[in-house]
């Protein structure tokens, strides 16, 4: 009897049939002392591993780039053009604003209190669903705070907190679901998750109008995230079998691989 | 104590390159799976039975550092480690070239197993977009693949030195 156990084929098996249990039981709280340890050991290294790739991803995209700069750099001259009407309008639209908030007596809107934090890895299965981040409880991120780039863009939400590091699951994940509007009109939805790929505008009525390249910005509905945030611009809209609501594919500006710091929202 | 610190160095820096290394210069899901790697590569060195306990650290860090999903690595991970003995045993032996051959091999078909396995599971979708991109994906895998266990059969031969110095010293 003794000899069976020692079988390899019966250890495999017995392991096997454990982490079955795992997947099926998923016993996420009763973990979290070996998730927090293996996390605190691994995060100085993966920052590490992070910061030397990083450089060498760098230097691979631009000797594959070189070909296209040209053409990038006209559009990016065009875009640039376009980008400074823009501010001088929008400029012109705060004064107004401005003077408008202080003849009804409003607060000024928040500025978001911010925690800077470097990516120190991204999960490599599931097409990036997860970031960890070199930030942790003892920088006072806290679960469920927003993750934001460039001070503005919602790249996800804090799932799990550290002492040392966060994961942050990421708008691309079956799991995440955002209330949005589209800035342009206030139509809204929710933008969910879609097993990896470019996330979702979904839940939006079919009478209401969706163009492609409008901004979905974060609505602030039930109180998750603040509003304002840009999740991203309508790429394609299709019509759900449902025949009431309709859904459209967001593409995300960022590119989550080519991104190495972020930004915390403060609760 | 020494090998326990050698063997988990190894671990670590397998996994850090797996999870936070190839994915800034490989794009998702075509990163190449040094753990797997590892864990074929001590199977070979050390065998199955010796292995066993590592085999099981290796998959739960994978799970903990790179997904939520716990479970997943493990099963892989062993199923994987099992194979590779099941395989060096009736090819390894004989046969050097053939080895060779069916170890790559091995590695390719583990590699993109794993990959399915993890994407069906967590989302239930086809992880490959196009054959080039299995194609170059496995043979990406295979240049890691011998590039980890060089260092395992090195880090394992100065283990077994460093053992047998120390029986030797407690005869003495």
């Amino acid at each position: 009897m003794k000899g069976f156990w020692h079988k390899n084929y019966v250890r495999a098996l017995i392991v096997v049939g454990f982490g079955v249990l795992l997947i099926m039981w998923n016993p996420y709280g009763a973990l979290t002392p070996l998730r927090t340890t293996v996390q605190t050991i691994f995060a100085p290294f993966q920052h590490i591993g992070f910061i030397f790739s990083h450089g060498a991803g760098n230097g691979i995209a631009f000797l594959s780039s070189i070909g296209e700069l040209k053409r990038v750099n006209q559009e990016l001259q065009s875009q640039n053009q376009q980008l400074e009407a823009h501010v001088a309008i929008l400029a012109d639209t705060q004064k107004e604003n401005d003077v408008l908030r202080a003849e009804r007596d409003l607060l000024p809107r928040n500025d978001h209190a911010l925690i800077s934090a470097e990516i120190i890895g991204i999960d490599n299965f599931g097409k990036g669903q997860w970031l960890t981040i070199n930030r942790g409880s003892m920088q006072e991120v806290v679960e469920g705070a927003s993750v934001i780039v460039n001070e503005g863009i919602l790249i996800g939400t804090v799932h799990d907190v550290y002492p040392r590091s966060s994961r942050v699951m990421l708008l691309s994940h079956p799991q995440s679901a955002i209330n949005a509007v589209v800035s342009e009109t206030d139509t809204k939805g929710v933008v969910r998750g879609n097993s990896g790929f470019t996330p979702l505008f979904d839940n939006v009525l079919q009478e209401d109008r969706l163009e492609i390249g409008e901004k979905v910005i974060t609505s602030a509905l039930g109180g998750a995230y603040p509003r304002g945030l840009l999740l991203g611009s309508i790429q394609e809209v299709f019509k759900n079998t449902d025949g009431l609501t309709q859904s459209a594919i967001i593409a995300s500006p960022i590119d989550i691989a080519r991104l190495r710091f972020v930004s915390v929202i403060k609760e | 104590m020494v090998p326990i610190l050698i063997r988990s160095g190894v671990l670590l820096g397998v996994v850090v390159l797996q999870t936070s290394f190839f994915v800034n210069i490989f794009p998702s899901p075509y990163v190449p799976l040094a753990g797997v790697a590892l864990a074929i590569s001590w199977v070979l060195v050390r065998d199955f039975h010796r292995s066993f306990v590592w085999l099981i650290i290796l998959g739960i860090t994978l799970d903990i550092v790179n997904t939520n999903q716990m479970g997943v690595s493990v099963i892989m991970i062993m199923l994987i480690g099992y194979g590779a003995s099941f395989l060096s045993k009736r090819f390894l032996t004989t046969h050097h070239l053939w080895g060779i051959l069916s170890l790559g091999a091995y590695m390719i078909s583990a590699s993109i197993a794993m990959i399915v396995f993890d994407m069906i599971v967590r989302a239930g979708i086809w992880p490959f977009e196009t054959l080039l991109g299995v194609i170059g994906y496995s043979i990406l895998n295979v240049i890691i693949f011998f590039l980890v266990y060089k260092i395992v059969r090195s880090t394992e031969k100065y283990l077994t030195l460093f053992e047998s110095r120390i029986d030797v010293k407690r005869h003495v």
